[in-house]
C-alpha cells in the first residue's frame, strides 16, 4: 500500500488535449414522421396496432406483440396526470444554453400512454411532492433553438389565465 | 443450467478510485491487474489466462476500443479477447462473461478487467453521454434527461407513494461516506452529516450533490478459475460464485408501469437466489448499486431485504450498517468509493471477496460472517441491465 501511494505521488497530474471529435447524427425518422409533424401542430401522436390493438407510446411502426407492421396514428388526448417529475439544474451538453433549470415530468394521458416532457409555468424553486397526481394540459412547442418540445401546464393554472 | 461447472474467484485487484489525471487508462488498469495476479499468490501469470474480458463503457475516453491499449499494456495481446458494455453494469457483464466461459467448460482461467476514465471530458459532456445512452430519441432529444434526472424521477415517485424523505436519502450518503472514509481506495475519504447533504446544491430535485456518486476514474480486476484448476493450483478456501441472475428492461423510462423500483433487479435477484439456493435473509453483506442515494433504498426493496416501500425505514433504523441486519456498501459504495462505470461491477466482487476472506483493512470495516454469504447488485442505466451475484466462502 505504501509503495502504491508513493507511486501515485510521483506522477503529478499532466494532460495533453486530444483532437476534438464532433458527432452530429442525421436521424432516419421516415416511419415515425407523423409524430414529428404532430409536434409542430400541437399534438402528441401514438400508434395503435391495427391487428392486435396495442397502443404504443413512444409511437412505432412495428408491433412487438404480434409482429404486424400495420399501425394507425392516434392523437393522444391533451389531458393527463403527473406521475413523477424532477427539476434538472444539471444541463447536459446540448442543453447548456437553456438559462433556467427545467422541470422534466412523466404524464399519464387519458389513454394510459406515458409521455415525458417539460412542465412549464411552475417556478423551479417552488416545486413540492404535491405536484404528483396534478392534472395537466399537454401541448407542444418549438423552442427558439429549433428543437421541438412537449410541454405540460397545470390545468388549474390554465383556468386562472383564462379567467 | 444443469451441467454448469463451479467457478471460484482466485484473485482480485483494485486501483485507487478518483480523479486520476495522474495516469493513462491502461496504467490504471495495470494497478488493478498487478494486484489481482499477486492476490492469486502468484499462482497465475499472463500465460495461464485463457480468456480476457474487458468491461469499459468508453466514449468519455479518447480511445474508441479501450480493450486494446489495455490488453497490450498488460501483456495480454494475442489472448482471446472480448470487450463488453452494459452501461453502469459493464463490470458485472465482464464477470458474467468470464464466468460463463469457465462454467461451460470452454476455459479454466479467465480474467474480467473493468476500467474507466470519465474525467477526460467536461461535466456537461459526460452528463450528455450518459443521458443519451439508450433513450436518446424519445427522452433525451426533447427533455434533456441525465442519470441524476432519471434517478430523481424515481425519488419523487418513491417520496409521493411511501414514507421516504430527503433525510432518509441523506442517511444513505452519510453511511456510505462513513465507510468511504475508512477505505484508502475510495474517491471520497471524508465523513459527512445529514445537514451537509441536505444543504448541498440541488442537482436534480429532490437529489442534491451529496446524494450523487462522483464522475471518476478507476479499475478493478477479477481472476476466475474452474474447480479443477482451483485444486490443481492448490488454492485453499476460495470464494465461490454460487448464483448469477441477469435481466433487462425498456430503454425508455416513461413506458414502465411505475417509478418506485427496478423490475429487472427483482427478476435478476430471483434467478440468483434460486441458483444459489439462498434467501434474502441469508445474505450477510451486500454491495449494491447506489449511484444516487434513492437507488440504495430501492435496492433494499427490490432485493427482498424488506418490503416495497420500507427501504427508508431500513436506513433510518441503521439496519444496513456493520452490526445491523444486512450491512450494505461498507466500502463506501458508488456514492463515496466512486463509480468509474466499467470498473464498478468488478470493484463489488473485489470487496465481497476481501470481506469473505476476512482481509479487510482497517478491521473496523470487516463484516462478521456466520454463513459466509455475500451479494453484489449492479445496475446498468435506470434498470436497463441488472446483475445480481451471490458469493460464498
Amino acid at each position: 500500500m505504501s509503495e502504491k501511494k508513493s507511486e501515485l505521488a510521483k506522477a503529478a497530474p499532466l494532460t495533453i488535449s486530444s483532437r476534438p471529435l464532433i458527432l452530429k447524427h442525421e436521424i432516419s425518422v421516415a416511419r415515425v414522421k407523423r409524430f414529428w409533424d404532430g409536434l409542430e401542430e400541437g399534438k402528441v401522436y401514438a400508434t395503435r396496432c391495427k391487428k392486435c390493438g396495442k397502443l404504443y407510446y413512444p409511437p412505432r411502426n412495428d408491433c412487438s406483440q404480434c409482429l404486424a407492421s400495420d399501425v394507425e396514428w392516434v392523437a393522444l388526448s391533451n389531458e393527463g396526470i403527473i406521475e413523477t417529475f424532477t427539476v434538472s439544474h444539471l444541463k447536459p451538453q446540448g442543453f447548456e444554453h437553456y438559462k433556467e433549470p427545467y422541470i422534466i415530468a412523466i404524464v399519464r394521458t387519458l389513454e394510459g400512454a406515458k409521455v415525458m416532457g417539460w412542465l412549464e409555468g411552475v417556478s423551479p424553486e417552488k416545486v413540492s411532492i404535491g405536484l404528483v397526481g396534478q392534472r395537466v394540459r399537454i401541448t407542444t412547442t418549438v423552442k427558439p433553438d429549433g428543437y421541438p418540445a412537449i410541454v405540460f401546464k397545470l390545468a388549474e393554472e390554465e383556468r386562472k389565465v383564462e379567467r | 443450467m444443469k451441467t454448469l461447472r463451479r467457478v471460484a474467484v482466485i484473485g482480485v485487484g483494485h486501483s485507487k478510485f478518483g480523479r486520476r489525471n495522474d495516469a493513462l487508462l491502461e496504467e490504471i488498469a495495470f494497478e488493478a491487474f498487478k494486484e489481482a495476479i499477486e492476490d492469486t499468490g502468484n499462482r497465475v501469470s499472463q500465460k495461464d489466462i485463457e480468456l480476457v474480458v474487458v468491461g469499459s463503457v468508453g466514449t468519455r475516453h479518447y480511445e474508441g476500443s479501450p480493450a486494446l491499449p489495455v490488453t497490450e499494456y498488460l501483456g495480454l495481446a494475442g489472448k482471446p479477447l472480448i470487450r463488453v458494455e452494459a452501461a453502469c453494469a459493464t463490470g458485472s457483464a465482464a464477470v458474467f462473461t468470464a464466468y460463463n466461459a469457465i462454467a461451460s467448460g470452454l476455459v479454466d482461467i479467465a480474467i474480467a478487467i473493468g476500467v474507466e476514465k470519465m474525467t477526460e471530458v467536461d461535466t456537461p459532456t459526460s452528463t450528455a453521454v450518459g443521458g443519451r445512452a439508450a433513450s436518446y430519441l424519445w427522452e433525451f432529444h426533447m427533455s434533456g434527461t441525465s442519470f441524476v434526472a432519471y434517478y430523481a424521477l424515481f425519488a419523487t415517485a418513491h417520496m409521493a407513494r411511501f414514507e421516504t424523505r430527503e433525510e432518509d436519502m441523506a442517511r444513505v450518503a452519510v453511511k456510505n461516506h462513513k465507510y468511504g472514509a475508512m477505505n484508502p481506495k475510495a474517491h471520497f475519504q471524508r465523513e459527512i452529516t445529514i445537514e451537509e447533504v441536505l444543504k448541498s446544491r440541488v442537482i436534480a430535485w429532490p437529489l442534491k450533490l451529496y446524494d450523487s456518486c462522483p464522475i471518476g476514474d478507476g479499475a478493478a480486476a477479477v481472476i476466475l478459475a474452474s474447480e479443477d484448476k482451483v485444486k490443481e493450483l492448490r488454492v485453499e478456501d476460495p470464494v465461490w460464485i454460487e448464483g448469477i441472475g441477469v435481466s433487462s428492461d425498456t430503454s425508455t423510462l416513461s413506458t414502465r408501469l411505475d417509478y418506485v423500483g427496478l423490475p429487472s433487479v427483482v427478476r435478476a435477484a430471483q434467478m440468483a437466489y434460486k441458483q444459489a439456493r439462498v434467501e434474502p435473509g441469508d445474505i450477510e453483506l451486500a454491495e449494491v448499486h447506489d449511484c444516487f442515494t434513492i437507488a440504495e433504498i430501492m435496492a433494499y426493496e427490490d432485493l427482498g431485504f424488506c418490503k416495497k416501500g420500507e427501504g427508508a425505514r431500513m436506513i433510518r433504523e441503521g439496519e444496513t450498517y456493520i452490526g445491523g441486519r444486512i450491512p450494505v456498501n461498507v466500502d463506501g459504495g458508488l456514492k463515496a468509493k466512486g463509480h468509474p462505470l466499467g470498473a464498478t461491477g468488478c470493484s463489488m466482487v473485489y470487496e465481497v471477496t476481501k470481506q469473505l476472506r476476512h482481509e479487510v483493512k482497517p478491521s473496523s470495516r470487516q463484516v462478521p460472517f456466520k454463513k459466509y454469504i455475500a451479494l453484489t447488485h449492479n445496475v446498468g442505466g435506470h434498470g436497463w441491465y441488472a446483475y445480481v451475484m451471490i458469493f460464498r466462502r
